[in-house]
């Protein structure tokens, strides 16, 4: 229905008030490529967490927007990357209880599942790089 | 004044009724944003002696997990003051990103309408609407 | 596995007789079509059947409980009604927490609790300390008596 432009948006999380750019961001081109409202709210509760983790944890980082074409599936790619501490037990931060999470955590659980595809890179002392794909 | 400077009467809580507040947010809620809302809603609830305060999210596009954190400290804060906050507004596409994400609400009272809010508090208040 | 489920508006009620095996789709299309209907129409109570189906996973159960948080949270008073002793030992087993869900033995018995409480009351703040809905899952067999008050859930810190 719309056309998709070959764009790529590259937001810098440095200030709390950046965050709300990356979900602004987000938000407008998920609506743009025609995505419903229950993915875009999860797209963009998914870029808050994870800009916010960014801000939390890394003196900076970068939320990576882009779009998808391929043949079966469309939709947005967001790659949040930072050069911060990383995380020490990948594993256990992915873990939460089965329907809770205690602590605020750095919600990473709630974006895996809000998200069609999840992948984790960290390195200690080096950085984090998570990217999440929601199709339309 | 705020501490930080910013007027408080830059945030208007609303008089919904005898003591029944109410105040409308909108966009995105950082801790900054919290915090002056917060206060400002404390301010006046002592101020106005109120029971019960409406709280609508309507037009808060996402609610993460530190939003939700923010939420559940101010409506802590109010009960400490000796009112109750009821959130509205909460849309089918909010209340499903907030249980994926595994946030506890459910002590805080949420409705998805303003109308069933207003409601609500007027059952807390013991006010009954009767038709003429 | 591609059937909808049907849902249907009884009053105030939302009712979900599930007739049918489950998968991933059907559940996800379900907890759409729950939330539409019960924004759409105020309703104030839920309730989900699942004395139709024989096997429900932790990740089906999960969602179907999740399902009926997020009902609460729109407004709606949620009870899962007709689980089977297997399915509840089961979930026992693999450590599921139903939290604040009620549920009910037969789909019944979840409206007549729908009909007796009166609006809103269950989703009141506690102003106690309550704890846990009293209720070990595996009372979910006999399904949970509701006595005013005990269903509240846990006064957690969520901080």
């Amino acid at each position: 229905m719309t056309a998709i432009p070959n764009q790529k948006r590259t937001i810098q999380i440095k200030e709390e008030a950046d965050i709300s750019v990356a979900i602004d961001a987000v938000l407008q081109l998920a609506f743009g490529m025609g995505m419903n409202k229950v993915n875009r709210t999860m797209l963009a509760t998914s870029v808050s967490e994870l800009a916010t983790n960014i801000f939390r944890y890394a003196d900076q980082g970068y939320i990576d927007i882009s779009f998808m074409e391929g043949e079966v599936h469309q939709g947005i790619k967001v790659i949040a990357r930072d050069e911060g501490p990383g995380i020490a037990d990948i594993d256990l931060a992915m873990k939460d209880g089965f329907s809770t999470t205690k602590s605020m955590g750095v919600g990473l659980p709630g974006v895996e599942r809000m998200s069609d595809t999840f992948a984790i890179e960290s390195k200690l002392g080096q950085g984090t790089i998570v990217t999440v794909e929601k199709f339309l | 004044m705020s501490k930080n400077g910013m007027s408080l009467d830059m945030i208007p809580v609303n008089e919904l009724w005898d003591r029944i507040l109410f105040i409308g947010l909108f966009g995105i809620i950082d801790s900054n944003r919290a915090k002056q809302v917060m206060e400002a809603m404390l301010d006046k609830i002592i101020a106005s002696n109120s029971k019960v305060i409406i709280l609508d999210i309507l037009s808060v596009p996402t609610v993460d997990s530190a939003v939700a954190n923010n939420l559940i400290k101010i409506c802590k804060a109010t009960k400490l003051v000796g009112a109750e906050t009821i959130i509205s507004g909460i849309s089918g596409e909010i209340a499903q990103t907030i249980v994926e994400l595994g946030i506890e609400l459910e002590t805080i009272t949420t409705t998805s309408n303003l109308a069933d809010a207003v409601e609500l508090a007027f059952q807390r208040c013991n006010y009954e609407l009767v038709e003429k | 596995m591609v059937s909808r489920i049907g849902v249907y508006v009884d009053g105030e009620n939302l009712v979900v007789p599930i007739q049918q095996e489950l998968d991933e789709e059907v559940v996800k299309q379900l907890q759409s079509d729950v939330l539409e209907r019960i924004s759409l129409k105020h309703l104030t109570g839920l309730v989900i059947d699942l004395s139709g189906t024989s096997v429900l996973d932790t990740f089906l159960a999960r969602k179907l409980f999740d399902t009926c948080r997020m009902a609460r949270l729109i407004g709606a008073r949620p009870i899962i009604s007709g689980m089977s002793a297997g399915m509840a030992i089961s979930l026992i087993d693999l450590d599921f927490n139903p939290g604040d869900v009620e549920t009910a033995v037969t789909l019944e018995d979840g409206l007549l609790r729908l009909r007796d409480t009166p609006k809103f009351d269950l989703i009141a703040q506690s102003d106690d300390d309550f704890d846990a809905e009293g209720d070990s899952f595996e009372n979910l067999v006999k399904g949970s008596d509701v006595i005013d008050g005990d269903t509240e859930p846990k006064a957690d810190d969520p901080d």
